[in-house]
Parts: C-alpha cells; structure tokens; sequence
C-alpha cells in the first residue's frame, strides 16, 4: 500500500524524469579532512531548486549557516550556498543517487570543497554527516539518513538512533589532531580531484614518505 | 511525527527488506527500441587504449543482455566528440575526462519520458536514453591487468562499465554509503555503491543483479511471508512464518518453486500446483535473521528453454531470544560513575533499547547506551539496566558505591559488574548523595 501510494505520488508529479546515480571511491575521514576546503558544523537553512540553463535536470542550492568552522577561511555564522545535482520542481523531478540530500533544520557535517566558483560535498553523500543529540546526555551523535527530498523540516526526534553511538566529539577531535598535525594522507589518486590539489598532495605526500613512486606511472 | 519518522527510516530499511534496488522513479527501456543503441566519446579513458575501452564496453553491455531471460540488446553505433554532458535526452552516450565531484568514479543520469510501462507488476517510466560520464584523475584497467599480481592503483572499468550501464537500465546500487549491508551476495554485487582499486569481484553481473535486470525486463517471481502471531516477520524465536506465492507469480511459465528459508533446513521444492503455494509454514527455531530465497523453474522460448529465477528477501525474518542486559562500571572521581555497557549485541539486532534506571526512579531512566552519572555525594545506589527488543525484555540489577576518589592509578575505589538479576559491584567508599545528569 505505502509502495503503490508512493509510486502514484512519484508518477503524479514527474512530467520529466532524469536520474543520476554513480560509482563511488570510497573515502577515509583523514582524505575528506585533506581534501575539502572547508569543514564545518552547520545548520540547515533552506533549499532552493532551480532548473540549469540548458540543460535538462535540476540542482537544488542548499543555503548552510556554519556554526562551527573547523577548516577552511569562512567564519561561523557565515552563510553558504551548496550546489547538488537533483530536485523536484514544478512537476519534474531530477533524482540523484548518492547526492546530500539537506533539509531545513538539520545540523550536519559537512566536508565542503570549491568547484568552479560553487561549493560541493565532497564525495557526494559521504561528505555529510547528519548530527542528532542523543536524549539524556546532550552529546551529538553521527548518523546517516537518507530523508526524501522535499521534506519540509528535520525532526531529529524522529530519527532513529544507532544502539552503539559514535560521537560527533570523538570525530572532531580525530578531524582537529589532523589539521593540528598538518596530516598527509598516504597518496592515491582521488577521482575528480582538480589537477593544482592533486599536484599539492602528490608533492606533500612526497616530503612525508607516503608516495609510491609508481603512481608516477598511473 | 509519525509519519516522518517513517519517511525517513524507510530509506534505512528498505536495504534491509529487499534485495536489488531500481532508480526511483522507476524507469525501462522499452522492448520495442531494442537494441540501445550507444555511441562513445572519441577519447580513452586514462591507462587504457581506445580499443581495449570500447572492447571492454561492448562486453559490460553483453553482461547484461547475457542474463537469463533478458531481452535486452546493444549496438555500438558509433564515436562521438568527447564531450561530457549529463544533458543529452535523446542519445545515449559514454564519455571521459569529466568534472564530478571529488570521489566519484563515474556517474549516468538516465532519461525518461512520461510514457509509462508495466513489467512483473511494476511501472515504469520509459527510458529515452542515458549518459554516462567517467570522472577525471583515475587510471583504469583490463580486466587482465586488474586481475593480475601486478595491478596497482587501477579500477576495473569492466566492473565499472557494467555498473554505470545497469543505472542507465533502472538499477539501484544494491547497498548505499551509509546503509547496513550484511549480505555479502548484495555486496558483491556489480550495483553496490563503491568501487576499489584493482579489484575484479564484480566485473559480472551476479545473482543479485540478474534477478534485479529480470524484474525490470525479465521473468520474475516474488513472495509474501509474515507471522501469524505478530502480522509482521519480526518476533519471538521459536517463530513461524507463512510463505505464499501470489496468484500474479503462479504462471505457466513456471514448472516449480522451491523455497531456501536460510535456516540450513531442508529446500521445500513444490510443483506449480501445490496448493501450498498459497501458504506454507516454517518454524525458525533459534535466534537469528534469515534470509529466504524462492527459486522458480521454468521453461520458456524468449528465455531459451529451461530456466531459473529467483527472489531473495535479504533478513526477511528475525527471529529473537529476550537479551541479556550486562554492565561495568569505573569510577571516574569526584562522584562521577561512568557506566560501560557490556551487554552483547549479539549479530542480528536483537536488542533495540538500553534504559539505565537509578535506585528504582523510572523517572530518572536514560535511554543513553553509555550514561555516566554525577552524583552530589558519596553513596550506594542500585542501577537497572533493562535491554529490550523485539525478542522481549530483561533486566539486571547492580549496587554501585560512589567514591571521592577515582579508580584510576593508586585511588582505585569502584568498579563493578553484575549480571542478570544480580547485584556485582564492589563498593569501597560511601556517602549518599543525589545524581544529575551530565550536560
């Protein structure tokens, strides 16, 4: 019953049905730590939808308001727009598999890197980390939630818990130790990177022991 | 509040439930513009020649026409300029060097029109093309390089190929970043959401994949199975379930079903007209989450004879015993006690809720797995961990002594431990006093 409501819904309002979905590199923390330009707690303020000049599917620009910035140059309280590929407007329907999805109200972990001018997540959906605080204790706990698109608000009551929590705490302080540290992560070649970042972690990773002369071949 | 709840656990859960995914919305191609045709960029992917790339593209387009069954064919129709672009609706296309987001392999954005179409009880909207983009930066290879002892660095763009060509014919990964993924038949397969270096487990499309392909264009066969007593598949072991084939399933085309529960029972094989596919029941005796596997025999010209397919419903049934709530603790100092959960987990979720109660008070109970409480004075106290889950509850008692000073180095005061029903904690100092909850 929920299944065939849910189709109904879905074929009511797509007049236009592009989807994207990928294969992904899967990605350490300290690769994302290194990799993003920014990394920062932050909340969710709005979505905005828009249709790409030209071309046939949508984006959705989330609008984030840092609370707590960890890398990068922005400040709190600094307020960005988030480029994704994927979204719902006016009855068609872009669908993006392993894109963020953001909803109002919900507070995340974002690892946030600059692409032609525009922010993006980071390995798509392993760039975003949501934040719920656990009842009882006040700590935030990590957790990953897919939420539907067009979700009006997060309700982190609503959300269920793991039974065994990993703690926001415990991933800053890994995430800090790093940026402290000036960490290098061995070297791999990292899908998509831009060329002037892979020069620099090939040229780090060289002074730090951690590159393996044939990726020279690759 | 209900409802969202729902919404947004679904996504979590449905991993769980089923086997292979489709793209939401759904989508196919339809039988009638068969053989897609698909056209490549005139570049090569970095490490391997333009031949061995779209050698090894018309082999990850066969993988799927080669599934039983499927009526799916492919035709290269030619080369292209290389130029990425998810924007092209009315030709499907294969192109590098693209600008994705960092950590992305490669990525297809499936067209669809607003035409609609029914297979195996499904609808879909019809696919007019798709789009196909490998990423910039890394290498790729053969699959005799990826498989040999020298392979390094590389990804398998058979692997990859076949697992972009599936998105562009409806399927889902298997299992998403972030989703519990305990099958290894799902996580093997070519749809899941990752790929690694030189790694050539899923050039192929596996069980998973097929049975996904074939419910989009093939013969497919599903089933129903809930607990009498529960109306659900979740309850207490021993429990049992009724399986049925629905009438939409019990066609000609097949001969016999036979039912795996994934218990290590025997396979249950009955002819197509057994009246027990209408309900059949099985007892799980012991605790676990089992998969159940109907196979379905069958012999069809479009399919080339004699054929199989096959539905899994991955941890369709969880069977649980009561669990065993255990506890530590350390005294931290300062009248603080930190609470260290030692209760097993056991591997099928089995316990779904930790409650810490103080000195009988439910009002001060803390769903926290790992509570630490600060009290205000030296004391005794009792503390109840209750664990619960869907195989019911159990509670343990333990006495607890709060010090001044912490168990850590030469002050070593409190530690404790108990069991079910019983009170273990060593107590060397005392003071009573009032607990409030950490900030």
């Amino acid at each position: 019953m929920i299944r065939s409501t849910f189709l109904s819904i879905c074929f009511v309002l797509a007049a236009s049905v592009p989807a994207l979905a990928t294969t992904m590199q899967p990605l350490e923390l300290s690769e994302l730590t290194y990799v993003a330009d920014l990394v920062a707690e932050a909340d969710v303020v709005a979505n905005s939808v828009e249709k790409v000049e030209g071309k046939e599917y949508l984006r959705t620009a989330t609008t984030l308001r840092l609370t707590h910035v960890i890398k990068g140059s922005a400040a709190d309280g600094d307020v960005l727009d988030v480029l994704a590929l994927g979204g719902e407007l006016g009855g068609e329907v872009t669908t993006v598999h392993s894109t963020p999805v953001f909803t109002p109200d919900e507070r995340v972990l974002v690892f946030l890197e600059q692409r032609a001018g525009a922010w993006h997540v980071v390995g798509l959906s392993q760039g975003k980390i949501t934040l719920v605080q656990e009842p009882g204790t006040g700590r935030d706990i990590l957790v990953k939630v897919a939420p539907p698109r067009g979700l009006q608000r997060f309700d982190e009551e609503a959300v269920q818990l793991p039974l065994v929590p990993e703690y926001f705490e415990d991933i800053l302080s890994l995430i800090v130790a790093d940026l402290h540290a000036d960490f290098v992560p061995t070297y791999r070649i990292i899908a998509g990177l831009p060329a002037h970042k892979d020069a620099a972690f090939r040229a780090a990773a060289k002074l730090e022991g951690k590159f393996d002369a044939r990726w020279e071949d690759q | 509040m209900r409802l969202k709840a729902l919404t947004i656990l679904l996504p979590l859960l449905a991993v769980w439930l089923c086997g292979f995914k489709f793209i939401q919305p759904p989508r196919k191609w339809n039988e009638a513009d068969m053989p897609i045709e698909y056209y490549v960029g005139e570049d090569s992917p970095a490490g391997m020649t333009e031949d061995e790339a779209r050698e090894i593209l018309v082999d990850s387009h066969a993988n799927w026409a080669n599934v039983d069954c499927s009526p799916l064919r492919f035709e290269r129709a030619g080369t292209i300029p290389n130029e990425p672009t998810f924007g092209r609706s009315d030709r499907t296309q294969v192109t590098f060097q693209g600008n994705l987001e960092s950590g992305v392999l490669a990525a297809a954005v499936t067209h669809a029109s607003s035409n609609v179409l029914e297979q195996n009880g499904n609808t879909f909207f019809q696919t007019t093309a798709y789009n196909i983009i490998f990423n910039s930066g890394p290498a790729w290879g053969t699959p005799e390089y990826i498989g040999s002892p020298d392979c390094f660095g590389r990804y398998s763009y058979l692997s990859t190929s076949t697992h972009e060509i599936g998105h562009g014919l409806g399927l889902g990964h298997s299992c998403d970043d972030g989703e519990p993924c305990p099958d290894p038949i799902k996580r093997n397969a070519t749809m899941y959401w990752s790929g690694q270096r030189c790694e050539d487990d899923r050039d192929d499309p596996n069980e998973d994949d097929a049975a996904g392909i074939n419910s989009i264009y093939g013969v497919a066969v599903d089933f129903d199975v809930v607990s009498p007593e529960t109306s659900g598949t979740v309850g207490t072991a021993p429990m049992t379930v009724v399986v049925s084939v629905p009438d939409e399933f019990q066609i000609d085309r097949f001969l016999a079903f036979e039912w795996n529960f994934g218990d290590g029972s025997d396979l249950v094989m009955l002819d197509a007209d057994d009246p027990a596919l209408d309900g059949l029941e099985h007892t799980y005796t012991e605790e676990g989450q089992y998969t159940i596997t109907l196979t379905a025999f069958g012999d069809d010209e479009s399919c080339g004879g004699e054929f199989e397919t096959f539905k899994r419903q991955v941890g369709a049934v969880l069977a649980c015993s009561p669990p065993q709530p255990s506890a530590e603790f350390v005294n931290e100092g300062d009248f603080t006690v930190q609470m260290v959960n030692t209760s097993p987990l056991g591997a099928f979720g089995c316990t779904t809720e930790y409650e810490w109660i103080l000195d009988g008070d439910e009002s001060t109970s803390l769903s926290t797995y790992e509570p630490q409480y600060v009290f205000e004075s030296a004391g005794t106290h009792t503390i109840t961990l209750r664990a619960a889950g869907p195989g019911g509850e159990n509670t343990a008692d333990f006495e607890i002594t709060v010090t001044r000073n912490s168990d850590v180095g030469c002050n070593a005061s409190v530690t404790g431990r108990g069991s079910l029903g019983l009170g273990g904690l060593l107590a060397l100092l005392g003071l009573a006093g009032l607990v409030r909850r950490r900030s």
